[in-house]
């Protein structure tokens, strides 16, 4: 009887029995309340960012692969052959992931607008609340940027840049009741709607960097100045060169960042929080990406699927330090000679920090910028090139260039100082330049290399961006019928 | 191997020695014993000699003969329990008497001093039987081999009743038994009940009867188990297929699943992973989900038990129960029999139920098995050599436009190929495995006690190196009945599994992808005899015999599951029982790959080490009734059960490992930790109740509702299930009398509903999950809260006839299911701008339907014992799926789901042959096969068929002769395609060129296109080709018919003649065998280089390959 009465009460208060939360897992409602849960949601937004779908991998990778900086080796893991034969498809995986990772780092994000902005926030944590909101939009502005680059053609593609962008979620559905369909807004929509949210992080950001309370000289997490350097890369890329140069100027002139001198740049480059370094991605022992890295991808002690042209080495000039983030090796079993990037090579710890912006960019940025509105600003310009120019070889002569010849030279300069950074693509494409696409040598059924021409609107030059992934497509009906053209 | 074999066959001979010692040295005795030699083991307090006699009596073959007059006088003895012989416990009761005892034959005689020495023993004994006023009744039971059938009820009824189980030997025996007329009847489960009468009178005092009980025939008197209880068959309503302990004792398979291939109608199962103790895929009458689980519940002597992977490496807590501490599986298919566990339901329901001792004398079992595991490694997967892989590149280099005279300095020079080595890889990768198994169990008891112990122990090693297995298993179950109304048992069941693995699929530690991949001049030692280990710095290149000799992925799975039930009886018709059962399960996972491979040089070696502890405890209680009131018989169960389950893991890795050591004490760089917990539970009422009707018409109905956690957060946190059902016994009819062709028939029909809740934990909640950067932990947004999430609902439709037809020779069992499965749970997409991809929502539907036959024939019944019999079962299943409701085509990289359609469709491009005069490689542009295509990119991929079988069944034979018997089960499984998902890798036409990893297949060597003209299967091998091979290329080229007829097992025994075992002492069987099983296989695909045996999705996925396996065994029972 005592069996019988105790298996009633078992099933009696069997719905607080049932009544099970995770407990590695926290309720949507109850995860950010306080400052102290912000940190760790943005936190979290800066782990999506890491993905190897996004700058852990990706985002780095494919600018570099689709344009004359790097191809894939013929013998490969089967990773981004179709990158590097153009022939990307929009079922393909890794456009379709990258996508994805981008869109959930900005709903990332936004949970944290739309959660955190209307808390009560104690005076002593105001400027970490405004931190941290700030970050927020920045990273909501950075993951539409990217967005915006990889999936739409660049600003100067129409006039009024009134051409497909992406589509923009201003406010995040959190019930599956209010889930939204979007279609593509217009390419100008996209970039107001990023320098709406940069403009935005800019006016609440502390000066200076909060983590925990207290000032920090992290290069991990975006501040004030991040934010500044971010959008005057977007308003080059918009062609606001006034905007973007004097932007370029507020962060040179913070003096919260110097360049690496020239005899440590290679090694600075790799090491973490550099003084150059202005925003780069976390990847620690613990929580890297392992052999889904960069690093894993071009060395050849792992995949090393990844080979620079040898176009791009044949850039720098004898006394170029950089030269050495190439070296001229064989890939076993295949390219011999290999041109092997070594920029990122931690593939024993993976303790490696991705670069995201840092000094030398807002030069380039400004010496752009400068260049372009000509005048009297091509002095200001030459200055900032000249600077990143004799920083990797102290050797060079000054250069004493203007017009056309001048942007030509800054961008190849860009080109040298930005291998491999995710960069290179976009100079190109953004200032419709043709260039020469190159895939492996070794390959004896096609032509070694084809020119992607610019603004001859060939099939190539329409496949500089990237599909709208087709799951995409099939999964939103407001999508439908807005592949890009070219696909 | 010799070696080996020697040594399998030094024990064998050491094991035959020992038998014929006993046999030599054994005890010469003859058909009576002295009373000197006879040992009994009586209690008596104050009582009568003639009580002390009749004890001993019980207890012995002896009769005892006095004349009552003489005896009746010698009162109050007491006598201890101690053990002592007849003969000395005689001399102290009768010490102070004027009485003797003498032995003649099996009779001893009381009488006064004296009398035993002036009259003929003989004479006596007649005489004094006539005073005596009662007698005794002995014998045997045996079935129609002659083997004793124990536990057999033997009732007399006359002056007196009288009742007795037989015990072990098949004994029974009444004494004092009042002179009269006994009608004696003789009933066994599962055998014809005899009668016979005896008198009993002064002239005829010791009746001897010697029984052969015909076993019966008609499956529907067997009681089988079902949930929550036990029912014959003849009422029971729903579709169920059992296996005998018997049938499976003794295989040489890890897991017991295995031996549900080909033996239980409605069950697929497929393992096509060569991995002792893996998990083989299980689906009862189709594939009843989409994005939850599809395997059935597994219910352990009343316990659900959880069936996941533990320790991550393909190991089953399932194999740790040994075939032979298991009495019977029932597999239960339908709603009437499944509905009643609910919510975990709806992919049926395995009940396992292990071994319980019996009361009579102690049984030892001792079993003993060795033998090896060998590959059937196809001669169409044999590794190219040298020589062959250089002619097809030769080919090549000139099929790619270059001049054959450049070869050799741009191709094996340029790449270091040393041309000399020729490495035969399936030589190096492969080989004949170990396997041996050793078991011991004991039973006994006596009626208010019996117990039973086992332990076991199994060794199997793969073909494939580096992957073994160890196991040792044990048991012991316990039950006590002090009286009329309550009863307790204790059952216990725990096991360790230790398993050596490597990885499936694509990863560079899996040996048998290498051994598709790597080129034959890959060297596998260095000049001076130590491993070469990679052969380029890419952790890919690596010398797959080193690294799997080296490395390190090792699982151990430690469970205990104990049980202990009460159980009160209140009265004849009601009873409760309870029960409380504790499924402790721990497992320990590592991982070590040392610093000498690249993959882990730069880190200094790389290991992991996981623990995790996965407890689940369960109370159930149950109410049962069972009455009859006239024609109506009701037999009703009530009850509750709760179970909670929680799961705690923990995990680091480090690196940087001190030279020989594996655990992470000898790293020096951590870096990595994590643990978690989770829960989950279920509450549960349930009801059940069958009514019969003059024991002709039967329904049945059932209802259980569940409470479960996984929906917290959602609407819907219960769910009602139910069954109805109803039976017929035509067989029973009047009208059926006159049909005497028909020896039993019975229709069964039953409906019902019940569910599937193998979902993660908290699939309804909103979710935040955590992750970390840069040294910090972090949250990010990972689940949308789904107040709608419910259970999915399965609705089993069932129509069975069992029949016996020709005096019950043959009879079978005919099955019709549908099953509509509703609410599937699906991974409903959702647009990423709103920052998730996907959320669960219960949208999808499908359909099983099909039919099952099992026949079995007597075909040749033997007149005697020892005579020859020969009995066939048969059995065949169909199964059609169809995907009924779908929101939207669910396409995957070689499948496509869409309504109307089966679940595993294949969708690929349509390989179409060579072009006869150039030699490229063509596909279909379309579906409709009319336009061919050289660009593979140009052609559209359509559907090519499915993963899921037509049929699939068994077809058993066992031929008995004297001591002899012959088993031989075939196992067929026909009208499905496979797809080899890596052949993309080894079938590539030379676009690896000499890459370390790119040999190609032995298909190409064989088939390839070579001169304008040749119409061959494979297209012409271009060194660095892309035309017609790339790893992106999957087509119809690697698909295949899976079609399969296997020689599944194959046993052949010899039992030692009851007369040898007699001569050996206390030996009470020995049975030698040879068994072996896949001896052979029928593939109707002769392109298909594998075994055809593959998960049920049909995909290869270079995973160990299923050995064949030969073993020599002897079973002893003492």
């Amino acid at each position: 009887m005592v069996l019988t009465a105790s298996a009633i009460a078992t099933w009696s208060c069997s719905k607080s029995f049932l009544e099970i939360t995770p407990t590695t897992e926290v309720s949507t409602t109850e995860a950010i309340t306080d400052v102290a849960s912000m940190r760790t949601a943005i936190a979290g937004t800066y782990a999506q960012m890491k993905d190897f779908n996004y700058y852990g991998r990706t985002t780095m990778l494919v600018p570099e692969l689709l344009s004359d900086n790097a191809f894939i080796s013929t013998r490969n893991t089967g990773r981004y052959i179709s990158y590097g034969d153009y022939a990307i498809v929009p079922e393909e995986a890794f456009s379709r992931d990258q996508w994805r990772q981008q869109y959930i780092t900005a709903a990332n994000a936004s949970m944290i607008i739309q959660y955190g902005e209307p808390l009560n926030i104690s005076e002593s944590e105001l400027d970490e609340r405004n931190q941290i909101i700030g970050e927020a939009y920045a990273v909501r502005a950075l993951a539409y940027f990217d967005l915006l680059k990889m999936y739409a053609q660049p600003y100067s593609y129409t006039a009024d840049a009134s051409h497909p962008g992406v589509p923009i979620v201003r406010e995040l559905p959190t019930q599956l009741s209010e889930l939204v369909y979007p279609g593509r807004s217009t390419v100008k929509e996209g970039y107001d709607w990023v320098v709406e949210n940069l403009q935005h992080a800019i006016a609440i950001m502390p000066p200076r960097l909060i983590v925990q309370g207290r000032v920090s000289s992290s290069k991990t997490r975006l501040s004030l100045n991040g934010a500044k350097a971010l959008l005057a890369r977007v308003y080059l890329y918009m062609g606001k060169y006034q905007l973007a140069a004097d932007l370029a100027t507020e962060v040179i002139e913070s003096q919260q960042y110097s360049l690496l001198v020239t005899n440590s740049l290679i090694a600075g480059f790799k090491s973490l929080n550099s003084s150059e370094s202005i925003f780069e991605i976390a990847n620690n022992q613990s929580d890297h990406q392992g052999s889904n890295s960069l690093a894993a991808m071009f060395h050849q002690s792992n995949y090393g699927d990844a080979l620079a042209t040898e176009d791009s080495y044949n850039q720098y000039a004898e006394g170029d330090v950089r030269r050495e983030f190439i070296t001229k090796g064989i890939r076993s079993s295949a390219e011999n000679p290999a041109y092997l990037v070594n920029k990122y090579d931690n593939i024993s710890t993976f303790n490696e920090h991705i670069k995201v912006i840092r000094l030398a960019e807002v030069y380039l940025t400004r010496a752009e910028a400068l260049a372009k509105l000509g005048g009297a600003n091509v002095t200001g310009a030459l200055a900032d090139l000249n600077l990143i120019r004799k920083r990797a070889n102290p050797e060079a002569e000054d250069i004493t260039l203007s017009g056309d010849a001048l942007i030509a030279e800054i961008l190849a300069e860009r080109r040298r100082e930005l291998a491999f950074e995710g960069h290179r693509l976009y100079d190109l494409t953004r200032n419709n330049l043709a260039f020469t696409h190159y895939i492996s040598p070794l390959i004896v059924d096609r032509p070694n290399s084809f020119v992607v021409d610019y603004p001859g609107r060939s099939s190539q030059h329409l496949r500089t961006i990237l599909p709208i992934p087709q799951q995409e497509i099939d999964n939103n009906v407001g999508l439908q019928g807005q592949q890009n053209e070219g696909y | 191997m010799n070696r080996y074999l020697l040594r399998i066959a030094t024990q064998l001979l050491t094991v035959l020695f020992m038998l014929s010692n006993s046999a030599l040295f054994g005890r010469n005795n003859t058909a009576v014993q002295s009373i000197e030699k006879i040992y009994v083991q009586i209690e008596l307090k104050n009582g009568s000699l003639i009580q002390a006699l009749q004890l001993i009596e019980r207890q012995s073959p002896i009769f005892f003969m006095y004349n009552p007059e003489d005896v009746k006088g010698v009162e109050h003895l007491t006598v201890s329990g101690k053990r002592q012989s007849v003969a000395a416990l005689l001399k102290t009761m009768l010490a102070n008497t004027k009485l003797e005892f003498k032995q003649v034959d099996s009779r001893v005689l009381i009488v006064p001093v004296g009398a035993g020495q002036t009259r003929a023993a003989a004479d006596a004994a007649a005489t004094m039987a006539a005073h005596r006023q009662d007698g005794r009744v002995s014998g045997k039971v045996v079935d129609a081999t002659g083997v004793p059938i124990s536990g057999a009820t033997v009732k007399m009824a006359g002056p007196r009743d009288f009742s007795q189980s037989t015990n072990q030997e098949g004994n029974f025996s009444f004494t004092g038994v009042p002179f009269g007329t006994y009608e004696v009847t003789i009933s066994s489960l599962g055998y014809v009940e005899q009668q016979t009468t005896v008198e009993l009178q002064a002239s005829n005092t010791n009746f001897q009867l010697n029984i052969t009980l015909q076993e019966r025939l008609s499956e529907l008197s067997e009681v089988v188990v079902v949930a929550y209880g036990q029912q014959e068959r003849s009422s029971f309503t729903g579709a169920v297929s059992t296996l005998k302990g018997e049938d499976i004792a003794s295989t040489p398979r890890v897991s017991v699943q295995e031996s549900f291939q080909g033996n239980l109608a409605g069950v697929q199962v497929s393992n096509g992973n060569g991995q002792p103790g893996s998990v083989p895929d299980i689906r009862i009458r189709g594939i009843g989900s989409i994005n939850a689980g599809s395997q059935p519940l597994y219910v352990v002597d009343g316990v659900p038990i959880e069936t996941f992977d533990l320790t991550g490496y393909g190991t089953n807590t399932i194999a740790g129960i040994s075939a032979n501490d298991i009495e019977s599986i029932s597999v239960l298919k339908d709603a009437s029999s499944a509905s009643l566990y609910g919510s975990r339901a709806a992919n049926g329901v395995v009940l396992i139920t292990t071994k319980s001792g019996a009361s009579g004398r102690t049984k030892l079992n001792v079993g003993f098995q060795q033998g090896f595991n060998s590959d059937a490694l196809n001669d169409r997967n044999k590794p190219l050599s040298t020589p062959e892989m250089l002619e097809l590149l030769r080919e090549g280099w000139v099929n790619a436009g270059q001049d054959l005279s450049t070869f050799n300095e741009r191709v094996i020079e340029a790449n270091n190929i040393d041309t000399t080595i020729n490495t035969d890889w399936a030589k190096e990768l492969l080989r004949t495995g170990r396997f041996s198994q050793y078991d011991i169990n004991a039973s006994g008891g006596n009626d208010k006690s019996n117990f039973y112990l086992s332990a076991g122990y199994m060794e199997s090693q793969s073909v494939l190196i580096g992957v073994d297995y160890d196991r040792f298993t044990g048991k012991m179950k316990i039950a006590n009945k002090p009286n009329d109304w309550i009863s307790f048992d204790a059952n216990m069941l725990f096991s360790y599994q230790k398993a050596n693995t490597r990885p499936d699929a694509s990863s560079f530690e899996n040996p048998y992808y290498y051994l598709q991949r790597i080129q034959p001049w890959a060297p596998v030692r260095n000049p001076d005899g130590t491993y070469v280990l990679q052969y380029s710095s890419s952790s890919s290149d690596v010398n797959p015999k080193a690294l799997a000799e080296a490395a390190l992925r090792q699982g151990k799975t430690y469970n205990v599951l104990p049980g202990i039930s009460a159980s009160l009886k209140f009265t004849d018709y009601l009873s409760f029982e309870t029960k409380g059962s504790l499924n402790l399960n721990f497992a320990e996972s590592r991982v070590y790959r040392p610093y000498n491979f690249s993959s882990s040089a730069a880190s200094g070696g790389i290991g992991s080490h996981r623990n995790n502890r996965m407890v689940s405890w369960i109370n159930t209680n149950i109410l049962r009734f069972n009455k009859t009131f006239g024609d109506h018989g009701i037999q009703a169960i009530a009850g509750t059960e709760a179970q909670k389950t929680t799961f705690v893991e923990s995990q680091a890795e480090a690196n940087n490992f001190l030279p020989n050591t594996t655990y992470l004490d000898g790293a020096s760089v951590p870096t990595g930790a994590t643990s978690g917990l989770l829960n989950n539970a279920i509450s549960s009422l349930f009801f059940n109740a069958n009514y019969a009707f003059k024991q002709k018409y039967h329904l049945s109905f059932s209802l259980r509702r569940d409470g479960s956690s996984r929906f917290y957060g959602s609407q819907n946190m219960y769910g009602n299930f139910y069954s109805v059902g109803g039976a017929w016994n035509i067989d029973k009819e009047g009208f059926m009398d006159h049909v005497d062709v028909i020896s039993s028939l019975n229709l069964r029909v039953s409906y019902g509903e019940n569910g599937n809740q193998d979902i993660g934990n908290f699939a309804a909640l909103g979710l935040y999950s955590m992750t970390a950067y840069d040294g910090g932990t972090g949250l990010y947004y990972s689940q949308i809260n789904n107040d709608l999430l419910t259970w999915e609902k399965n609705k089993p439709f069932n129509i069975g006839l069992d029949f016996g037809l020709f005096n019950n020779r043959l009879s079978g069992t005919f099955e019709y299911y549908k099953r509509i499965t509703s609410d599937l749970l699906y991974n409903m997409p959702i647009p990423s701008p709103n920052g998730l991809l996907e959320y669960f929502e219960n949208i999808g539907a499908m359909e099983n339907k099909g039919v099952e036959l099992s026949l079995s024939t007597r075909n040749i019944v033997a007149e005697q014992a020892g005579g020859f019999n020969w009995t066939t079962s048969f059995n065949i299943t169909t199964t059609k799926n169809v995907v009924t409701k779908l929101p939207s085509p669910l396409v995957d990289i070689s499948t496509y789901r869409e309504e109307g359609l089966d679940f595993y469709q294949f969708y690929l491009v349509g390989y179409a042959g060579v072009d006869p005069n150039t030699g490229n490689a063509l596909w279909y542009t379309d579906e409709t096969k009319t336009a061919t295509t050289t660009v593979y990119g140009e052609a559209e991929r359509f559907l090519q068929g499915s993963a899921i079988p037509d049929f699939y069944g068994g077809f058993n034979n066992n031929f008995s002769y004297k001591g002899f018997d012959l088993g031989v089960n075939i196992f067929f499984n026909w009208g499905n395609k496979i797809f080899d998902n890596w052949a993309r890798y080894s079938d590539t036409d030379g676009n690896l060129g000499t890459n370390i990893r790119g040999k190609m297949s032995r298909q190409i060597y064989n088939y390839r296109w070579q001169q304008p003209g040749d119409d061959a299967l494979l297209p012409k091998v271009v060194y660095l080709g892309t035309q017609s091979s790339t790893p992106d290329f999957r087509s119809t080229r690697y698909l295949y018919d899976g079609s399969y007829i296997r020689l599944r097992d194959v046993t052949l025994a010899y039992n030692l003649p009851a007369a040898w075992l007699q001569r050996m002492g206390k030996l009470g069987g020995a049975r030698l065998y040879v068994r072996a099983s896949n001896l052979y296989t029928y593939v109707r695909d002769k392109r298909l280089p594998y075994d055809p045996e593959v998960s049920v999705t049909g995909q290869l996925d270079n995973k160990p390959p299923v050995p064949r396996t030969v073993v020599f065994g002897i079973d002893l029972t003492l």
